[in-house]
Formats: C-alpha cells, sequence, structure tokens
C-alpha cells in the first residue's frame, strides 16, 4: 500500500467515526437482527385456540388434549356454545376453533365416522395453512391409531401379515428446524447488504455536495486509489459489525457453524465489494443525499426480496425466479447457508463465490469509470 | 403560526422541483405492492425432488407416482445412488431426496413394513416443516390403500375396519379462499405509509440543517411552530396522495374484497398518517446527518411496522416481551384496524379500542417531537 493511499484511509477514519450517532446506528442495526432472530418466526406457534367439547367423555378430552400438546396450538378458552368461537374470533382473541360434538364418543365405539369442525381464520393465510395441515395431520394420526386398535381387537393382525411402508423423514443440516437460526443468518446478510451499499454511497455523496472531491482531484491521487481509500476502511468498519452479529448468533441463539469462518469472511469482503459497488455507483447518478438514500431504499428492498430470504425461490413465479440470479445477496444468502448450516466448502459454493466475484468486479469497474467521468 | 403561507409554499416548491424524490416516493410503494403480492406465498409446490429408486418395481413406481400427481413435489432429478441425491441436497438444486430401498415391493407382498427413506433440505423450515408433513400424510394415504386392499382381498371388510374416527371439516372465516393476496396487500398499506412519509419529513428537515439553511429560517420571523406545520403537512399530503393510489390499486387490480366500511378505515387513517410525519420530525431533532436519520427513521418506523405489526410475523407468536414491544409502534393498532375492516367486517364496537391507543400515541409523539424541536431552537 503506498503513503497516498494510507494517509486517504487515515482520513476516511476520522471523517467517519465523526458522526457518532451513525457510528452507533451501523452497530445497532446488528443488534437489531438478535431481536428479530428472538421475536420473529413465519411459523405457526401458540395460536390462540378456542375449544367446544359437546361430548365431554374421556375420548374428546384425550384428542383436546393432543392439540393442546401441539406447539402450534395454545388452549385460551373452553366455550359452552360453538357460536362463542366466532365472536372470539371476530375480536381477534382466537384465531383457531375446534368443534367436538355431542355424539363423539358414541360414533367412535359404533365405528361411524365424526365430523369434527376446524373453524380457522383465514386472514393470514399462510399462518391458517400451515395450522391447518398440523391439524389435519393430527387428526389423521388419530384415525390410524384408532384404525389399528380395531384392526387388532377383530384379530386379522393375528397372521402377521400387514403390508405397510414407514417413511423414515430425516432433516438435513437443521434437524430441529429451528426457525431462528435461519433467520439470524438471512438478517445478517440483508445487513451485510445495507449498509454495504448505503455507507460508501452516503459516503461518496456527501464529498460530492461539499465539493471536496474536486480538491482532491488536482493532488497525484488517481481515481482507484480514491475509490479504494473510500471502501476499504468502511469494509473493515463493516467486518467489525459483521463479527458483532456472528458472535451473538452463535453464542445467543446457537447456530452451528460447521463450515469454514475463513470461507465465510472471504465471501463476505467479496458480498462487500459488489455492494459498494452498487454504492459508488448509485453516488456518482445522485445529486443530492436524499435522492442517494430513497435510490438506496428503492434498490435495496427489491435486492433483499429477490434472495429467498423472505420467501424461498421455488415458490416464487417464473419471471421473479429468474430476476433472482440478478440480486448479489442470493448468492450470498446461499453462501452462508451453506457454510454455516450445511457446512459445504468451495468445492459446492464456487458458482456463488465465482457470482459474486464477477457481480464486485463488473459494478466496481463500472463504478470507477463512471466516476472519473463524473468528476472530468 | 406567522409565515406559515411561505413555508408550506416553499416546501411544496422543492417537492415539486425534484421529481425523482416525488416519482420515488409514488413509484415505490407501488412496487412494494406488487413484488409482494406476486410472490410471497409460503406455501410449498414444485418442490424438487430427487427419487432414487433402487427397487424399480410397479409398486416402487405407484409410492413415487402419488407424491408427484399430489402437485407439491416435481421430479426433477433420478439420481443412481444415495451419494449423488445428497450431493444435490448440498448443492441446493434438490430440497428433497426420496431413496426407496431395493426389496420394497418384496417388503409389501410378504405382509412386512417396508422403510422409505427421505432426506428433506432444513435450511428453510417453515418449508420443512410442511414438506414433512405432505411426506407424512402421503405416506398414510398410500398405506392405508395397501392395508385396504389387503382386507378386502382377505373378505373381512377392511372398509369399515379403517373407516376414519373423525373427519376434519375445515371452516376458513375472513378468507376463505385462503389467498395470500387478500391479506399481503392491505396489510401494506399500513407499512407503506409509515415507511416514506417519515423518511421523507425527516430527511427534508436534516437535509436543511446539514446545509445550514435552517438557521436563515429561525432568525427571519418565522414561528417554530409554522416551520414545523409548514415542513410536515406537505409530506402528510404526499402521505395521502399514496394512500389513494394505494388503495386504488387493492380494489381494482388485487381486487380484494372490502367487507367492512371503507369510510371508518379512512378515519383511523387520519392519526396514523399524522403520527407518522411526527416521528420523521421527531428523527430529525435526534440525528445530525441524512444518513443517520435513514437509518433512524428505518429502525423506528419501517422495521417495526415490517416485522412487529402483525401483518407478516403473526404477534401470538412472539415471545411476551415483543408482544409487549410491538405496542410501542403505532403499526399494530393500525395493521388490526386494516384486517377487522378488510377482512372480517368488523367496525368500531371491536377496534375502538385500538383507535384510541392510535390517538393516544400520535398526540404523544406530535408533542415530544414539537418539544426536542422548540428546544432545539431556543
Amino acid at each position: 500500500m503506498n503513503r497516498r493511499l494510507a494517509g486517504l484511509m487515515r482520513k476516511e477514519f476520522i471523517q467517519f467515526f465523526r458522526d457518532k450517532v451513525l457510528v452507533i446506528l451501523i452497530l445497532y442495526t446488528f443488534v437489531e437482527i438478535a431481536i428479530c432472530g428472538w421475536a420473529l418466526t413465519l411459523e405457526v406457534r401458540n395460536m390462540p385456540t378456542a375449544v367446544y367439547d359437546g361430548d365431554r367423555s374421556a375420548e374428546s378430552r384425550a384428542l383436546i388434549e393432543s392439540f393442546a400438546r401441539l406447539d402450534s396450538f395454545t388452549l385460551v378458552e373452553r366455550v359452552q356454545d360453538p357460536a362463542e368461537i366466532d365472536r372470539l374470533m371476530d375480536a381477534g382473541k382466537v384465531q383457531f376453533g375446534l368443534v367436538i360434538p355431542a355424539d363423539f364418543s358414541r360414533n367412535l365405539k359404533a365405528g361411524t365416522p365424526t365430523d369434527v369442525q376446524l373453524l380457522l381464520d383465514g386472514s393470514n393465510s399462510s399462518i391458517a395453512g400451515q395450522a391447518m395441515v398440523d391439524a389435519n395431520g393430527l387428526l389423521m394420526d388419530y384415525n390410524g391409531q384408532v384404525a389399528l386398535e380395531r384392526v387388532e381387537r377383530s384379530g386379522q393382525a393375528g397372521h402377521g401379515f400387514l403390508p405397510q411402508v414407514k417413511n423414515l423423514v430425516r432433516i438435513l443440516y437443521m434437524p430441529q428446524l429451528k426457525y431462528v437460526h435461519f433467520i439470524m443468518l438471512t438478517m445478517l446478510a440483508i445487513t451485510v447488504l445495507l449498509l454495504g451499499v448505503l455507507v460508501p454511497a452516503a459516503g461518496i455523496v456527501r464529498e460530492k455536495q461539499a465539493g471536496t472531491f474536486e480538491q482532491l482531484m488536482i493532488t497525484p491521487i488517481t481515481g482507484p486509489e480514491l475509490i479504494a481509500a473510500k471502501i476499504i476502511p468502511m469494509i473493515l468498519v463493516k467486518l467489525a459489525g459483521l463479527t458483532i452479529g456472528v458472535v451473538m448468533s452463535m453464542w445467543i441463539f446457537g447456530v452451528p457453524l460447521r463450515g469454514s469462518l475463513l470461507l465465510f469472511y472471504g465471501i463476505s469482503v467479496l458480498m462487500f465489494l459488489s455492494s459498494s459497488g452498487i454504492g459508488v455507483l448509485m453516488g456518482t447518478y445522485a445529486q443530492n443525499m436524499q435522492q442517494t438514500l430513497l435510490m438506496a431504499f428503492f434498490l435495496l428492498f427489491p435486492l433483499a426480496f429477490l434472495s429467498g430470504t423472505m420467501v424461498p425461490i421455488s415458490n416464487m413465479p417464473p419471471f421473479l425466479r429468474w430476476l433472482t440470479y440478478l440480486s448479489p445477496l442470493r448468492y450470498y444468502v446461499e453462501a452462508t447457508l451453506g457454510v454455516f448450516l450445511k457446512g459445504v466448502g468451495l468445492e459446492v459454493l464456487w458458482p456463488q463465490v465465482l457470482a459474486l466475484a464477477i457481480f464486485g468486479l463488473v459494478l466496481l469497474g463500472i463504478s470507477t469509470l463512471r466516476f472519473r467521468k463524473s468528476l472530468t | 403560526m406567522n409565515g406559515i403561507i411561505p413555508i408550506l409554499k416553499k416546501e411544496f416548491r422543492e417537492i415539486w422541483r425534484d421529481p425523482y424524490v416525488l416519482g420515488l416516493a409514488i413509484f415505490l410503494p407501488l412496487v412494494l405492492l406488487f413484488l409482494f403480492a406476486y410472490s410471497f406465498d409460503l406455501d410449498v409446490k414444485n418442490i424438487p425432488l430427487a427419487l432414487v429408486d433402487l427397487d424399480n418395481s410397479a409398486e416402487s413406481r405407484a409410492y413415487a407416482d402419488m407424491f408427484v400427481n399430489t402437485g407439491k413435489f416435481e421430479l426433477k432429478y433420478r439420481p443412481a445412488d444415495p451419494d449423488e441425491a445428497m450431493r444435490l441436497l448440498d448443492q441446493g438444486r434438490a430440497q428433497v431426496a426420496m431413496l426407496i430401498p431395493a426389496g420394497f415391493s418384496r417388503a409389501l407382498a410378504a405382509g412386512e413394513t417396508a422403510e422409505v427413506q427421505t432426506m428433506v433440505d432444513g435450511t428453510f423450515p417453515t418449508s420443512a416443516r410442511l414438506v414433512q408433513s405432505y411426506v407424512d400424510g402421503v405416506n398414510q394415504v398410500f398405506t392405508k390403500r395397501l392395508l385396504a386392499e389387503h382386507f378386502d382381498s382377505l373378505g373381512v371388510g377392511g372398509g369399515r375396519l379403517l373407516a376414519p374416527a373423525v373427519m376434519p371439516v375445515p371452516r376458513v372465516r375472513y378468507n376463505p379462499a385462503m389467498l395470500s393476496t387478500n391479506f399481503l396487500v392491505p396489510g401494506l398499506i399500513g407499512v407503506i405509509l409509515l415507511a416514506f412519509a417519515p423518511l421523507l419529513t425527516a430527511l427534508a428537515i436534516v437535509g436543511e440543517k446539514e446545509r445550514g439553511s435552517i438557521q436563515q429560517i429561525f432568525i427571519s420571523p418565522v414561528s417554530p411552530a409554522a416551520f414545523i406545520v409548514g415542513k410536515l403537512i406537505p409530506y402528510m399530503v404526499l402521505a395521502f396522495v399514496e394512500l389513494a393510489l394505494v388503495l386504488l390499486a387493492v380494489q381494482f387490480w388485487f381486487e380484494v374484497p372490502m367487507a367492512g366500511n371503507i369510510w371508518l378505515f379512512l378515519l383511523a387513517t387520519i392519526p396514523y398518517v399524522i403520527g407518522a410525519v411526527a416521528i420523521g420530525l421527531l428523527v430529525s431533532t435526534i440525528t445530525s446527518s441524512q444518513l443517520a436519520a435513514m437509518l433512524l427513521a428505518l429502525v423506528l418506523t419501517f422495521m417495526p411496522a415490517f416485522l412487529f405489526s402483525g401483518f407478516m410475523f403473526p404477534i401470538f407468536t412472539m415471545p411476551r416481551l415483543f408482544q409487549f414491544y410491538s405496542y410501542f409502534f403505532p403499526a399494530r393498532f393500525f395493521t388490526e384496524i386494516t384486517y377487522g375492516v378488510y377482512l372480517k367486517g368488523v367496525g368500531l364496537e371491536v377496534w375502538l379500542g385500538q383507535l384510541i391507543l392510535l390517538v393516544a400515541y400520535t398526540a404523544a409523539v406530535v408533542a415530544l417531537a414539537s418539544l426536542r424541536f422548540k428546544k432545539k431552537v431556543g
């Protein structure tokens, strides 16, 4: 590193740390991740449930208990009248209702099916859908059990001839299906993108508005040097923030690290370079800070959305699925989940690394060119 | 309120002069709306499946077909051995790998239990859980059919033995078709109103601070109150323009049914929008650079509106502490009102409490922001 660059970088560091609120906010964004990890889930759990038990038998109580045992439902109300569930749901007190009719245990003994009503607040269709799958699954298991008991009692099982298929499902990478691990890692990735774009863009526009770029241009400093001096200190600060995020994820939330941390940091630097490229490019187009920040907002949201962090990419319509290839965050998220959860290395992640490197080179190249042109 | 008109004029002119900002402020909410409406669907479909069928018999094919026929799974790969299936999972090209071992059909013919192995990529837990349930469900149906055939062949009336004990009769209220657009699109109204108006307000005021032009205004005869009101009104107008556009899109493009009373809903938007721009003012009194203002505005408005309003992440799934935390932001009350009006068709009798809290919240933020602002001036 030559002396000019070192001097410039010192200036950048000083300038950066002068805005205390900004530094605190940057560190805080990584703390915000912890809040999200702790609080947020897209899975149904503790859904407030009301039950009407018209049968009041040992069998109906057992069925209700098996509902209450699921993580998805929390029994909050027992009502005397099925219509009461509707009222509770209107008021937003419960989201799920179970109605067991009076003839449940009698039917069970007679071997005839009973209709059990499941009432669902469908407003949030994805949560309602999951609750429905869980409730149906539970009832299906119940039916299976009852049928098995009947078969055993009928004496047919004595033949020892019961063709069955058992499907052993094994969840890979995250056997306990902890949503927290997923959200911690993806929020970390989104934060890397957010700060990676915003900070350099704002830095460039600030200098542009202050008119200090012109002063720098009459010194022997070259354009690429100037951009390097802008980007490198920021990357160092952001790597510090990233480290806070990683430490929190691993120590507080128990996110496993199955791959190489070094590889993750290497990929993160590539991601910072790509996002800095986007940031610098934006900085050369925008005329003032307000424009820059709005433009960042405009770009960041779709980039974050099209990365598979909020919705699995396979669920998107084909057009959007194709667009995800244009979001560097997509590759970064895949690589992050790959390193932490799957424990895979470069032998699997090379396409993602390559894509990020290409994004970084192209974006930084274009932005350096534009930057030089915008000054002369 | 000395000099409020000139400030208003200046502010409107400034917004008008930068068509870029104006365009973004109006265009961006619609982009948000469309992105969400068309891609946010957490139900699983077209799950890429890698199938290793080592038995390769009529039974094993029937078993695999049953999965494909549900429409949830898409048979994408037929690797020759389990190792290759594992590689496909590692690379993320397949999300489910199923291994039907040799001897599957032999076991069934002998009246034994045949074991199938399924590996599910757990990195997106919501999908993985659903996939697990679907696999269990299909497997149960298949097994039941086998048993029924077996009992029928024995002539013991398998139908009666295997009759279900309970039949689930689901009744889905408010959104019977379970369309995700019906909850995402109205839910975004609250996010959009809280995302842009406070941000623009804060940027405008902090921008004047950065340029130093705010000092010039303070030495002019314009009173601080007039300055605040003059600064806030244009952004409130902008917020209502956004609201109008979004409501039109909700009504005519997405055709979300409105079960309640639109006028009641509009009534609730008034305190919400005032509160939103007041948060922007509050942010401007805390920060001194536009970048910091934007980050703080994000932390105070967009993020809680998005994450803690009950719009995407239901509040009942959160730990107690964060259920409490969600009360600190107006988006929670507004979202409850939105769903009450749009989907449930309930009125003030249900959400009067939320409306009162919303008004109280707005009053508190306005008071706090003007107090802080005046102190700075004085």
